[in-house]
């Protein structure tokens, strides 16, 4: 017997199953093309080449800034503020959110000024964190505090609020004393809603990193690209932007490895719901 | 026989300020004498799974009164859900699934390998120690759950519809088993079910409910002789009787409404 499979695709023709993978591989081919064309319009002098280098030049920019010292102080700069204010961040964030979540009379308190603080963006608070705070890395981080909290506090809430009720009823039983209750049915069971925020706050970490950074102080990669900019070395600047992308990049990938790992239940029992 | 349970004259009321308070639970007051198999046996909606979770402190009876006989100061019961997947926490194993009560009273390391190795194997899921719940059959997670329970060592053990969502052959082999641990444990059961041969089948005492507001219809003394066999106990002549009396019961509690 002949069986002939054949899959709808998106555009509702046939899909061909790809065996040796290309599919997975077409996003880093399109970037490449993107690079490709990057060298090629400068290099040609179809955008003026002094603000716009070719890839070629960024590149070597690139190298000779990775070899020199000055760069990893810069780059340790910025991860030791984006981390400090994203820790910071879980350690107010996760267990605001679950006094939260659990207790309406706490939510009905801090709801309000949560949904005002909130909307506001983080690079707006800026002004009144250097009145208060300076400009050093104390205003910093608490800018990036700021930013990321909020992210983390709204997914905790959200996982605290829909745990399972059968679940808290199956906690009740065991009788547990309030902290085995938060720490073994509460937090394992709003976990994933919690990963989600943190995911969402870590790369908004790296962000007001490099704006605060822009702002003021000698230091960090945000300082390093728009001092480049200031003193005309371009393909610096340049090199600097794809640093930080790449620092971003390690940083989720890591982040993701790690949680997946975590987390190997939930994918496992969410697909046993549907 | 000394008295494991008592209930009072137990009430419920939800929405009890409101203009049309809804009355769950008229007044119900039966007595559970220790190592007993009881059954709560009721048309649906009458309240039996509020009763259940009323014993088990879950929500508060409007009036009357339960108590619990035991011998430690703790009120030591346990409650199998019907939602095992639901009940059953996912981020565990099967092994930590079951030892959740000893690690939260406290059990040293050495005694909780040794309790859930015991309570596997009851179970029978030995080999499936480290699967996740969500990984196994219904039949085996409610097994898993039932593990949990028991490795708790409680007096009483309430059940609330817990083979309500199996298929017939897992839900036979379960109740079996049940007795079989029942047996074992020496433990008091209070079963709730809607399903009037599972509670013959399994209990010494079914407690029939009427419809709501539920009270006791009646309490039937269940004379099978034990070991029950699933063939042989079901297709006796005072298996069929005692199933044509509750369906008889249950069906005047439905025509009063």
């Amino acid at each position: 017997m002949n069986i002939d499979l054949k899959l709808v695709g998106f555009w509702g023709g046939e899909k061909h199953v790809n065996r040796i993978g290309i599919g997975k591989l077409s996003g880093f081919a399109l970037i490449i093309a993107l690079l490709l064309i990057w060298e090629l319009l400068s290099r040609y002098s179809f955008i003026d080449s002094v603000f716009f280098p070719p890839l070629s030049t960024v590149i070597y920019a690139l190298m000779t800034e990775i070899n020199s010292q000055n760069i990893w102080i810069d780059i340790s700069s910025t991860l030791a503020r984006c981390f400090s204010g994203y820790i910071i961040a879980i350690t107010i964030g996760i267990p605001v959110g679950i006094l939260m979540g659990r207790s309406q009379r706490i939510y009905n308190l801090f709801e309000p000024l949560v949904e005002i603080l909130r909307p506001i963006p983080s690079a707006a608070i800026i002004p009144v964190a250097i009145l208060f705070l300076g400009i050093e890395d104390k205003m910093k981080i608490f800018v990036i505090v700021f930013a990321c909290i909020w992210p983390i506090l709204i997914n905790t809430i959200d996982g605290v609020k829909s745990i399972d009720r059968i679940l808290i009823e199956t906690g009740n039983t065991f009788r547990l004393n309030r902290n085995q209750f938060l720490l073994r049915i509460v937090l394992p069971a709003s976990s994933p809603n919690i990963v989600t925020g943190m995911r969402i706050s870590l790369a908004i970490s790296l962000i007001l990193a490099i704006t605060v950074e822009m702002i003021s102080g000698n230091n960090g990669i945000g300082f390093f690209i728009l001092d480049a900019e200031r003193s005309f070395k371009f393909p610096q600047m340049y090199s600097g932007i794809i640093m930080i992308g790449m620092i971003g990049y390690i940083i989720n990938w890591g982040f993701v490895k790690l949680t997946n790992r975590v987390m190997k239940w939930h994918r496992g029992f969410t697909a046993t719901l549907v | 026989m000394n008295t494991a349970l008592e209930i009072a004259s137990v009430g419920k009321t939800f929405n009890e300020d409101s203009l049309s308070p809804t009355v769950a639970i008229g007044s119900i007051t039966f007595d559970v004498r220790e190592g007993e198999f009881i059954s709560i046996l009721g048309p649906s909606g009458c309240g039996k799974t509020t009763l259940l979770r009323i014993i088990a402190g879950l929500i508060q009876p409007t009036s009357g009164q339960v108590h619990i006989k035991t011998d430690s100061t703790e009120r030591n019961l346990m409650l199998v859900f019907q939602e095992y997947n639901r009940s059953l926490f996912p981020w565990r194993t099967v092994a930590k699934n079951i030892s959740f009560g000893l690690e939260v009273s406290g059990s040293s390391p050495k005694e909780l390998a040794k309790r859930v190795d015991e309570y596997i194997n009851l179970v029978g899921l030995k080999g499936f120690e480290n699967h996740y719940p969500w990984e196994l059959s219904g039949g085996m997670q409610q097994r898993t759950a039932i593990a949990r329970a028991l490795a708790c060592h409680p007096n009483l053990l309430l059940m609330d519809e817990p083979f309500g969502s199996l298929d017939a052959l897992s839900r036979n082999e379960l109740e079996d088993d049940l007795l079989r641990l029942w047996k074992q444990a020496s433990i008091t059961i209070l079963f709730v079910t809607h399903d009037i041969d599972e509670a013959i089948y399994l209990s010494d005492r079914i407690i029939v409910l009427s419809q709501r507001p539920s009270k006791v219809e009646d309490i039937i003394l269940v004379e099978l002789p034990r070991p029950r066999h699933q063939v042989e106990s079901r297709s006796s002549n005072k298996f069929i009787e005692y199933r044509s009396k509750i369906s008889r019961l249950l069906g005047r509690g439905k025509a009063r409404e």
